[in-house]
C-alpha cells in the first residue's frame, strides 16, 4: 500500500486537551495528532480540544498554541447528548472547518461535545472524512457509560430500552428510543469507527453498528525500553504489587483490600500493595469511609503503602517499584492504559477477568485473570505469586511489546486510505485482526 | 293581564306594600302553614238556583266584618281580606268567626268553589280567642265572565256580597301568605311544568315545616357563565305523588325528569333509620341545567300534598370555560358503572356547549406563522405536526428528513405550536434547528391550545400543497422514501380518501395496521380497535394496500381538497380522540375509502404526549365522553361498517 505524500489535512478534535484533563481517551489522542503532524502522509494537522472553564459554555474557540485550538463546549443534555452551546457549532466550530479545510476528522469521542458536531462537518463539505475512536460505552449505556447497572453491583452485558429505562425508571422506554435515535443518525455520518479492544468494538456491533465499520487498533504507546526489574534485597520475594488509578468504586481498589483483610497475617504480611490513587474525596462518602476503614489496618500493619497521586509522565517512574500491577475493575474497561504501560515497562498484570481487561491480558502468560469483584480469589491470587519463586520471570517473558504512537499513527491512515467518504465500500481485507496483528499481545 | 306578569308584577310589589291594618294580619299567620283543609263541592247549590238565595247584604265584607249566620246556625261575623283573579281561577282569602260554607256564584248562575281552612292567630288575637285555628279561609273558583257573588250558610244561603277583585298588581306577600292552601292546591291541579304551573311555583313561597315524607339534598351545583349552563347533583328520596325541581335564582324552573339516577348506598343507609316511609329508588341524581349562572343558589324543590318544600339549597360554583377544566371537575362527581349513561345525560349537553364556545373563541385569536428558511413554491405534499408538551422530537423529524431527498425537495414543512409553553423556547430552536440541518419550514401559534383536530385543522389551514401528510409529533420516519408509495395512492386511486402507513412502537411491534369499529357492551360504547396491535408485524395479514374501516390519525395522507370538501378534522371532541375514525367516517359519506399501506413503516412512540396529562380514571372518563360523541354522530355508520368488516367486504388485500 502506498499513502500519498503529504495530502491529508487531519484535524483531531477531543472531548479534553491534556493540558488540563488527563484521562486516557484525550491522552491518545494528542498523542495521535503529534504523530499525524509529523507523519509524511500528512500536510498538516491540527487539534481541538474541548474546554471547561467551569462556566456555562460559552461555544467560545480560542489558540492554546499553534495548531491546537480550545472549544469551550460541555453538555446540556446528556440523554441525548446533546451540546449546551449549539449555536456555536453552525457558527465558530463551522467557521473553524472551513478554514481548515481538513480532509479528514479524527474525533475522539462526543463525551462533552455532543453530537452535533458531527453533521456540521458534514454539511460544511460532505467530503471530509470523519473517523471517530470509541473510547469507552456512553453511546450504549445511559449509566456514563459503565455499562454496569445503576445499583452499581451488576454488570450490565446488553442495552435495551426496556432494561435502560429499568435502570433510568424516569426515562420512559421510549426516551430510549429517542437516544438511541439521535446516537444512531448520528453515527451513520461517521465514515469509521476505531476500538482500541476488540471487547469494545463487539459491543458497539452487539448494539447496532456494522461490524464492518469499526476497526481495532490499540492505543499507543512511548517507545520506550523495558523497565530494569525492581532490585531484590536479601530474602527479598517479587511481592510488590502496584494500583494505578481513580479511586472510583468502577476501579475496584477495595477488592483486593478486602481480600488482603481476610488473609492469614503471616501471608498477608508477606504482600505489599502500593496504592497510587487519586481523587478519593471526590467519590461519595460511602465509598469514601468503605475504603479508609479497608485502608487504615492494612497501611498500619505495612501491608499497604499509600502512594498518592500521580501525573501521567509519572507512570513509568513509579512502576520501577513495583513487581506487579493490578487493575482489580469491576466494570468492563475497555483497553486500560495502564495495562499498556505497565506491559511497557516489563510488568506483569493482575486483572478482572471480563471486558477490555480479559482481552488484554493472557492468564499465565503475561499476567493473570482473577475473578470480578472476588476478594478472597485476588488475595490467593498475590499471596501466591508473591511466594513462587519464578512466577514473575516467566511471565515477565510472555509480555510483548505493546504497539508505538507511530504505529498507531500509520495503522489510522491506514484505514482512512482505505475507507474513502461516501463510499459503501468496505475493507474486509483490513479486519481489526490483521490491523492488531503483531502489534500487542494477544490472547491465543 | 298574563299570568307570568301577574307573579311578576305581585312579586316585584311584596316589598311596597304595607300590611293592610284591617286584616289584623301579624306574624303568627305565617308562623304556622295551613294543617286542615275543607273542600266543598257545591253542585248542590247551582241545581237549586238563584231564587232560593236571598238578597247580598248591604254591608260590605271587603271594608269591614259583616254579620252571617254560621253552619252551627249562631250569629258571626265574616270578613274579605283579599281577593284575586289568578288566571282562569278566582281566589278570595278572608275570615269568619266560626265554621261557615262559602261558595262563588258567577254570573251565569253557576256556583262553584273549593275552600280551605287557614289558621288565623291575628284574627284570633283580634277576637280575643285562643286558638286560630279555621278562623281563615281560603276559596277558589273558576273565574267567569262578569261579577261574581260570595254565597256562605249551609241551609238558608246567603248572598253576602259581590266580589271585588282587586288589580292583579296587588298579589302580594301577604296575598300569597293568605291564599297558599288554595295556590298549593291550584298548582296540584295543573299540568307540572305548564307554564301556568311554573308561573304558579315561582310564586309560592315555601312552607316552613319540613316534610316529613321527603328528604333531599344538593351536593353540587356548577355553572360557566359563558355558555349559561351548568349541572347539579345529589340526592332525593320523595313519594311519588309529589312533584319535584330545581329552582334557579331567576326564578327558572327545571324539572328531574331527564336527571340521570343512581343508587347511593350511603344515603339509603342514612335515611333509614330517619324516614317513616319507603325510601325512593334511586335517590342519587344528576341533571344538567340549561340557564344557570355561576355565584346564585339553586333550590332543590317539591310540591306535595299543596305545599311547596324547599329540601335543599346550593350555591352554584363556577365551571371553567376550558372544556377540559371543565371536564375534569364535572368527572369528579360520584357515578356508578353506567358511566356512558350518565355522562350523555349529564356531561355531553354543558361539554358541549362549552367547547362549541371555545371552539368559537379561536376564530378571534391571532394566529402567528412563522417562516424559517425560504418556504417551498409548489410542493407536493404539506407535512402538519402539532405540537403539545414537548418539541424536542422535531430534531429527531429533522435528522429522517434530512437524509430523505425527495422529501427536501417536495415537501412543505408545518409545525403547529400547540403550547404555550413551548413557544418561547420554540423560537430560538427552530433557527438554530434550520441552521443545523438546512431544512425550511413553517411553524404557526394558534393563540390558544386547540387540541390535535383543531392544531392539525390550522396547519392545514396554511398549507399549501394538494396533499395533506398529518403527523403525529411521536411519530418518525425510519428510512426516505416513505411519502411518494402514500402519494401514488391518492393520485392512483381516485376512490380511496385517506390512506396510512403502517406504524411500530419503539420495540418495533405493530402500533397501527388499520383500524376497527369494535362495541364494547359492558361499557356501552363502540371504540377504535387497532388489531393486531403489539404484534410482530410478519405477523400482519396484511401484505399490500388494504380497504380497512378506518386509520389512525397518528399518520394520514389526503387529498386536500377531500379535506377542505368535509370540513377537516372535527374539533368537538375533548382534548383528542375519535378525529380520525370521524374524518375517515365523514370521507366515507362522501364514497371515500380508508386505506391501509403496510408497506410503508414508520414508528410511533405512542402516547408520549399524552404522558404529560394525567392517567386514570379522568383519561378514561374522556375516552368515554369521547366514544359517547362519536357514537351519537355515526351510530348508523358505525354498525355498517363494523357489519362489512366482519362479511369481509373490507380486508387484507381487496385493494391490491
Amino acid at each position: 500500500m502506498s499513502i500519498s505524500q503529504g495530502e491529508e489535512r487531519i484535524l483531531v478534535i477531543s472531548h479534553a486537551h491534556p493540558d488540563f484533563s488527563l484521562g486516557g481517551g484525550e491522552l491518545a489522542a494528542y498523542n495521535l495528532f503529534q504523530r499525524y503532524r509529523e507523519h509524511p502522509a500528512v500536510e498538516h494537522a491540527w487539534f481541538l480540544g474541548r474546554i471547561d472553564r467551569g462556566r456555562s459554555a460559552t461555544g467560545a474557540l480560542g489558540l492554546r498554541r499553534l495548531d491546537e485550538y480550545l472549544w469551550e463546549q460541555s453538555i446540556s443534555d446528556w440523554h441525548l447528548m446533546q451540546a449546551q452551546h449549539r449555536d456555536s457549532l453552525t457558527t465558530r466550530f463551522a467557521d473553524l472547518i472551513r478554514a481548515l479545510r481538513p480532509t479528514i476528522v479524527h474525533a475522539h469521542h462526543y463525551m462533552h461535545l455532543g453530537l452535533g458536531f458531527l453533521r456540521v462537518i458534514k454539511q460544511v463539505d460532505p467530503s471530509i472524512r470523519v473517523y471517530m475512536t470509541l473510547h469507552e460505552y456512553m453511546a450504549i449505556c445511559r449509566n456514563n457509560g459503565q455499562m454496569v447497572k445503576t445499583d452499581g453491583r451488576h454488570l450490565c452485558s446488553r442495552a435495551s430500552d426496556e432494561e435502560c429505562h429499568r435502570c433510568f425508571p424516569e426515562q420512559s422506554v421510549e426516551d430510549f428510543w429517542l437516544r438511541k435515535h439521535i446516537f444512531m443518525r448520528h453515527f451513520d455520518l461517521i465514515d469509521g469507527f476505531v476500538s482500541p479492544s476488540r471487547f469494545l468494538r463487539q459491543r458497539y456491533i452487539d448494539w447496532g453498528i456494522d461490524p464492518s465499520r469499526i476497526t481495532v487498533i490499540e492505543n499507543g504507546q512511548a517507545d520506550e525500553p523495558v523497565l530494569p526489574p525492581r532490585q531484590l534485597e536479601q530474602g527479598d520475594s517479587r511481592n510488590r504489587f502496584g494500583f494505578f488509578g481513580q479511586l472510583t468504586p468502577y476501579k475496584g481498589l477495595h477488592v483486593p483490600l478486602e481480600g488482603l483483610l481476610q488473609l492469614d497475617e503471616a501471608r498477608r504480611r508477606g504482600i505489599v500493595l502500593e496504592v497510587h490513587g487519586a481523587n478519593l474525596e471526590l467519590q461519595t462518602p460511602e465509598y469514601r469511609d468503605r475504603v479508609q476503614a479497608l485502608l487504615q489496618p492494612l497501611i498500619e500493619q505495612g501491608v499497604v503503602q499509600w502512594m498518592g497521586s500521580y501525573a501521567p509522565h509519572e507512570l513509568r517512574s513509579r512502576m520501577k517499584g513495583v513487581d506487579w500491577v493490578v487493575v482489580p475493575s469491576t466494570w468492563w474497561e475497555n483497553s486500560p492504559m495502564v495495562i499498556q504501560e505497565a506491559f511497557l515497562g516489563g510488568r506483569p498484570v493482575l486483572v478482572s477477568d471480563i471486558g477490555g481487561m480479559a482481552e488484554k491480558v493472557r492468564h499465565d502468560v503475561d499476567g493473570l485473570q482473577i475473578a470480578v469483584g472476588n476478594s478472597s480469589q485476588w488475595a490467593r491470587a498475590m499471596a501466591a505469586v508473591a511466594a513462587s519463586a519464578d512466577a514473575w520471570d516467566r511471565l515477565r517473558l510472555g509480555i510483548g511489546k505493546p504497539m508505538t504512537h507511530e504505529q498507531c499513527a500509520s495503522a489510522h491512515l491506514q484505514l482512512f486510505e482505505r475507507r474513502p467518504s461516501g463510499s459503501d465500500q468496505v475493507i474486509s481485507a483490513l479486519s481489526a485482526s490483521t490491523l492488531t496483528e503483531g502489534m500487542g499481545p494477544r490472547r491465543p | 293581564m298574563p299570568l307570568a306578569e301577574l307573579v311578576a308584577a305581585g312579586t316585584h310589589s311584596r316589598k311596597n306594600q304595607p300590611p293592610r291594618a284591617e286584616t289584623c294580619e301579624g306574624q303568627q299567620h305565617q308562623a304556622k302553614l295551613p294543617t286542615e283543609m275543607r273542600m266543598n263541592m257545591f253542585d248542590r247549590w247551582a241545581k237549586r238556583g238563584r231564587s232560593a238565595v236571598s238578597r247580598p247584604l248591604r254591608a260590605d265584607p271587603h271594608i269591614s266584618p259583616v254579620n252571617v249566620v254560621l253552619d252551627d246556625g249562631l250569629p258571626g261575623s265574616l270578613r274579605i281580606d283579599r281577593a284575586i283573579r289568578l288566571g282562569d281561577w278566582r281566589i278570595v282569602a278572608g275570615w269568619s268567626t266560626g265554621a261557615i260554607e262559602l261558595a262563588i256564584r258567577a254570573a251565569d248562575g253557576g256556583v262553584a268553589g273549593t275552600a280551605f281552612a287557614t289558621p288565623r292567630l291575628d284574627v284570633a288575637a283580634h277576637l280575643g280567642v285562643a286558638c286560630g285555628d279555621g278562623l281563615g279561609f281560603v276559596l277558589v273558583a273558576p273565574a267567569k265572565q262578569g261579577e261574581a257573588e260570595l254565597l256562605c250558610g249551609k241551609a238558608g244561603r246567603q248572598v253576602v256580597h259581590a266580589i271585588r277583585t282587586e288589580p292583579t298588581a296587588l298579589l302580594d306577600a301577604n296575598a300569597l301568605a293568605l291564599m297558599m292552601p288554595a295556590l298549593g292546591w291550584l298548582a296540584s291541579r295543573r299540568t307540572p311544568f305548564s307554564q301556568e304551573w311554573i308561573d304558579l311555583v315561582k310564586a309560592i313561597p315555601v312552607g316552613d315545616a319540613p316534610s316529613p315524607v321527603m328528604r333531599g339534598m344538593l351536593e353540587y351545583a356548577a355553572a360557566n357563565g359563558g355558555v349559561r349552563a351548568g349541572l347539579a347533583s345529589g340526592w332525593l328520596s320523595a313519594p311519588e305523588s309529589a312533584i319535584v325541581w330545581l329552582q334557579d335564582a331567576e326564578g327558572g324552573v327545571h324539572g328531574l325528569d331527564r336527571a340521570f339516577r343512581m343508587d347511593r348506598e350511603d344515603v339509603c343507609t342514612a335515611l333509614a333509620l330517619d324516614m317513616p316511609v319507603p325510601l325512593q329508588h334511586q335517590p342519587g341524581f344528576c341533571v344538567w341545567i340549561d340557564g344557570l349562572t355561576p355565584g346564585t343558589t339553586l333550590d332543590l324543590k317539591a310540591l306535595h300534598g299543596n305545599v311547596i318544600h324547599q329540601l335543599a339549597q346550593a350555591l352554584v360554583v363556577a365551571l371553567p370555560s376550558d372544556p377540559v377544566e371543565a371536564a375534569r371537575q364535572l368527572f369528579s362527581a360520584p357515578a356508578d358503572a353506567r358511566l356512558a349513561e350518565r355522562i350523555a345525560i349529564m356531561e355531553m349537553p354543558v361539554l358541549d356547549a362549552l367547547i362549541v364556545a371555545d371552539r368559537h373563541r379561536w376564530k378571534t385569536v391571532p394566529v402567528r406563522v412563522h417562516e424559517v428558511g425560504s418556504p417551498m413554491s409548489e410542493p407536493r405534499v404539506s407535512i402538519i405536526v402539532p405540537l403539545y408538551g414537548r418539541a424536542d422530537f422535531v430534531e429527531h423529524h429533522f435528522i429522517e428528513f434530512d437524509r430523505d431527498p425527495w422529501l427536501k425537495r417536495n415537501a412543505d414543512i408545518i409545525y403547529v405550536v400547540d403550547d404555550r409553553a413551548l413557544i418561547e423556547r420554540f423560537t430560538t430552536d427552530a433557527h438554530m434547528l434550520h441552521r443545523l440541518y438546512g431544512i425550511p419550514f413553517r411553524w404557526i401559534w394558534g393563540g390558544a391550545n386547540r387540541g390535535f383536530a383543531g392544531a392539525s385543522n390550522l396547519g392545514a389551514s396554511i398549507a399549501t400543497a394538494p396533499v395533506l401528510l398529518f403527523m403525529n409529533s411521536d411519530v418518525f420516519p425510519q428510512a426516505p422514501g416513505w411519502l411518494p408509495p402514500l402519494l401514488d395512492v391518492l393520485e392512483q386511486q381516485r376512490d380511496i380518501g385517506i390512506v396510512a402507513p403502517r406504524l411500530v412502537f419503539a420495540d418495533g411491534s405493530i402500533q397501527h395496521a388499520g383500524m376497527q369499529f369494535v362495541r364494547r357492551e359492558e361499557l356501552g360504547i363502540w371504540i377504535n380497535h387497532h388489531p393486531f396491535m403489539g404484534l410482530d408485524p410478519s405477523l400482519d395479514p396484511h401484505a399490500h394496500l388494504s380497504i380497512v374501516p378506518a386509520v389512525t390519525g397518528a399518520c394520514v395522507a389526503i387529498r386536500r381538497e377531500d379535506f377542505e370538501r368535509v370540513a377537516g378534522w372535527d374539533d368537538g371532541y375533548l382534548i383528542g380522540d375519535f378525529e380520525d375514525s370521524d374524518l375517515c367516517l365523514k370521507l366515507r359519506r362522501e364514497g371515500l375509502k380508508s386505506a391501509y399501506l403496510p408497506q410503508v413503516q414508520l414508528t410511533h412512540l405512542e402516547r408520549q404526549s399524552f404522558r404529560l396529562l394525567d392517567q386514570g380514571p379522568f383519561r378514561s372518563q374522556v375516552l368515554m365522553y369521547n366514544a359517547l360523541r362519536h357514537q351519537h354522530r355515526w351510530q348508523d355508520e358505525l354498525e355498517h361498517v363494523a357489519l362489512e368488516s366482519e362479511s369481509g367486504v373490507v380486508g387484507p388485500g381487496v385493494a391490491a
